[in-house]
């Protein structure tokens, strides 16, 4: 494997990580970019699990840049999203609309997730560790990982309740109002 | 929950839901920032806004001399509260980065960084008990460093445990300062010793006036003796004293008096208490002051609580450390100032200031040996923002003494254009008490009061025996007043002074004192001031240091 297609097989997940744990696209950008730099730099070729290990370094790079930005971060007000792309496609504007409806409360309720939650769902659904792996990544014992991954998922669960969403249809467990 | 999970999934993991940057470009950037000297050249590929760059700059310059990339993710700020000009060089990248580790019995002791400058020197560290911790807090028998000819070179540590990571997260600090650029020296702890809380219920009475004596016995504890006296605002002094059957104790014991409340919950202190104070035969004499109500209320408890040893981990984890100024090199300098100070007594001169991009010093001189300098607050102003500071008395040099700023917000490179003056705030001056006696008269168990002046301060005296010693207590309602330090009678021409039994902080808000004198037989007793100390809160001392360029 050349150190392109590495980039090419990670970058995504490594951005959208840095993105869900950042809420802010210029900071991804620029985090993302440091994580390869970081990757490039280090004997990549002999680690066994590639994907766990990016991601690990992923993790790190988000969790120091939010420590240093905290207070910044504190008073920025919520990420404004940029659909380009989107409109971009072939989709028809009814769906499109649809979905950036959907999209952007799905987004504000993410938003709203402490970062010790983010973490570990973005390591679980994007960077798709294991729960052992992601116990090592963040230095917590695995049941801590389940029960903040439980909890991530109520928490969403309890506000997509609130806001009435269409994405709740099916739930089992829906019907409490 | 499965389909929210799902959903979940499928919206992080969806293509469409992130527009992601242009990748490509992102690509010939990383691949320019593996040249690194060209990599800067080329910044404005990625544009940005400049403060952006500012701080990813920061971060690749971190990471560049970081061969674990786990730490980075340490965090420092809470540890380095109070040595914010070492955050603030961590932000830009200016620690000498080392990663050494040493691992012994499963024990690891790992130096992150240094900050070697003209004005100290600074290690950041990590221990890692492994399975081997035995308590919550640790600390050493011995931690240090060694110069290259092997002398010892001392300092002090602090540091905190962290839950999440599973090690001691700390500091060293020494005055030390390397002669030339670089310093090979070797940086060692001896012994671990690891403390949880220990506990040992008394059956102390806060009714009872008198002296009430308890035997403790064990972890090193041999007997405590215990009185309590009224004070007033409603508050009441617990005045310990501790005798130790271990010597070592007395300096890792942290032993104070607990009071629960009915829901076993521990009672705050009304006012900040002083401990393990040395008393005349050894003993460690503590002061705490609480509520009268609090503690006299229905169902609370009391108890010793004290550091116990719970286990050691034995041995010396020691690292050999090539240490080099060349990370702070830049933006330090000294300056000769040799500015009179004639508001501050015994000749005093701001000699000098010695700027590093962690700390700046001012180092003031004195004609007269161990002249206080009068202020409470310092403050450096360097072209408008101001950095905090604090007054350093530095032992075995009686003609000195140095005001440390911590760097904050600012780099050492504005202190050469901007200019800079030393603020000083919060006057407190110390007096000799004058020739007018006090005059107690009557002297009995019952409390009795007289009011006099002191340059037109009026004080309000309370006097009164206790279990054959006599107390007299002093306290001013003007705020101005700052309190005595310490009375006296006269035998024969002979000054015989009381033994303060109240701990007072000079500069604090309390003007209260109390003296005792022992096995008093007597009814009467003149008494006189041997000093007092004034507040002068508005008092703001400004002095320019420097003009900007």
């Amino acid at each position: 494997m050349t150190e392109r297609e590495l980039f090419d097989a990670y970058n995504k997940d490594v951005y959208r990580t840095c993105y869900y744990m950042l809420r802010n696209a210029q900071d991804a950008e620029d985090l993302c970019h440091d994580v390869f730099v970081t990757v490039f730099r280090q004997e990549w070729r002999n680690v066994e699990h590639t994907r766990a290990w990016i991601m690990r370094i992923t993790m790190n790079h988000c969790l120091n840049l939010l420590r240093r930005n905290q207070t910044q971060r504190e008073k920025q007000s919520q990420v404004q999203w940029l659909h380009e792309q989107t409109t971009a496609s072939v989709k028809s504007v009814d769906t499109i609309v649809l979905e950036k409806a959907a999209t952007a409360e799905w987004e504000k309720l993410l938003n709203q997730l402490p970062d010790k939650l983010m973490a570990v769902i973005t390591l679980r659904y994007i960077g798709e560790l294991s729960m052992t792996e992601i116990a090592e990544t963040l230095k917590i014992p695995v049941g801590t990982v389940k029960s903040r991954l439980h909890k991530a998922l109520k928490i969403m669960r309890k506000k997509l309740e609130q806001n009435h969403s269409i994405w709740l249809k099916g739930e089992k467990q829906y019907g409490t109002h | 929950m499965e389909r929210i999970e799902n959903n979940l999934k499928e919206q992080m993991k969806a293509e469409k839901t992130t527009p992601y940057p242009d990748f490509d470009r992102m690509w010939s950037s990383i691949q320019q920032d593996e040249l690194r000297v060209a990599a800067r050249d080329t910044a404005a590929l990625r544009p940005r806004k400049r403060k952006q760059i500012a701080i990813v700059a920061g971060i690749s310059v971190a990471l560049m001399a970081t061969p674990v990339y786990a730490a980075l993710s340490y965090d420092w700020s809470s540890l380095l509260s109070y040595r914010a000009g070492i955050t603030n060089a961590l932000e830009q990248g200016l620690g000498q980065t080392i990663e050494q580790s040493v691992t012994k019995d499963g024990v690891t002791l790992t130096v992150h960084t240094a900050f070697i400058d003209d004005n100290r020197t600074f290690l950041l560290y990590s221990l890692d008990p492994g399975s081997s911790r035995m308590g919550v807090q640790a600390g050493f028998d011995h931690i240090g460093m060694k110069d290259h000819m092997g002398n010892p070179i001392e300092g002090n540590y602090s540091h905190q445990w962290n839950e999440e990571l599973g090690v001691f997260q700390g500091y060293f600090e020494t005055d030390w300062v390397a002669d030339g650029k670089t310093a090979d020296v070797e940086f060692s702890l001896d012994n671990i010793r690891f403390t949880g809380d220990g506990m040992h219920s008394i059956s102390f009475d806060p009714n009872n006036p008198n002296t009430q004596e308890f035997q403790v016995q064990k972890d090193g504890i041999g007997s405590m003796t215990l009185q309590s006296f009224d004070q007033s605002g409603g508050n009441m002094l617990l005045k310990s004293a501790i005798t130790f059957t271990d010597p070592e104790m007395r300096h890792r014991s942290w032993v104070r008096i607990q009071a629960l409340n009915d829901k076993n919950e521990p009672i705050k202190e009304a006012e900040t208490p002083v401990f393990g104070t040395p008393g005349a035969s050894g003993e460690y004499l503590s002061q705490q002051i609480f509520k009268s109500n609090s503690i006299r209320a229905q169902g609370v408890q009391f108890q010793l609580a004290y550091d116990r040893t719970l286990g050691t981990a034995e041995g010396t984890w020691s690292l050999n450390l090539a240490l080099s100024k060349k990370q702070l090199e830049n933006g330090s300098f000294k300056e000769t100032l040799n500015i009179p100070l004639d508001q501050v007594p015994g000749g005093t001169k701001i000699h000098e200031m010695i700027v590093t991009p962690t700390q700046v010093r001012l180092i003031l001189t004195h004609k007269e040996k161990y002249t206080r300098v009068p202020y409470m607050d310092y403050q450096l102003d360097v072209g408008g923002t101001l950095l905090n500071g604090g007054i350093w008395y530095k032992s075995g040099s009686s003609n000195q003494t140095e005001l440390r700023f911590e760097m904050t917000g600012l780099d050492a490179a504005s202190l050469t254009k901007q200019p800079v003056s030393l603020i000083a705030k919060h006057r407190v001056d110390e007096f000799a008490g004058d020739k007018n006696p006090i005059k107690l008269t009557g002297i009995s168990a019952e409390h009795q009061s007289l009011t006099t002046t002191i340059a037109g301060y009026p004080i309000t005296w309370t006097y009164y025996m206790k279990e054959n010693h006599l107390y007299v207590e002093s306290l001013s309602s003007d705020p101005a007043f700052g309190g005595i330090n310490q009375t006296y009678y006269l035998d024969g021409k002979d000054r015989s002074y009381g033994m303060p039994a109240m701990i007072g902080m000079l500069g604090n808000e309390n003007n209260k004192h109390m003296d005792v004198y022992e096995n008093f037989d007597q009814t009467e007793l003149d008494i006189y001031i041997s000093n007092y100390t004034t507040h002068n809160r508005n008092d703001a001392l400004r002095v320019p240091l420097k003009a900007g360029q």
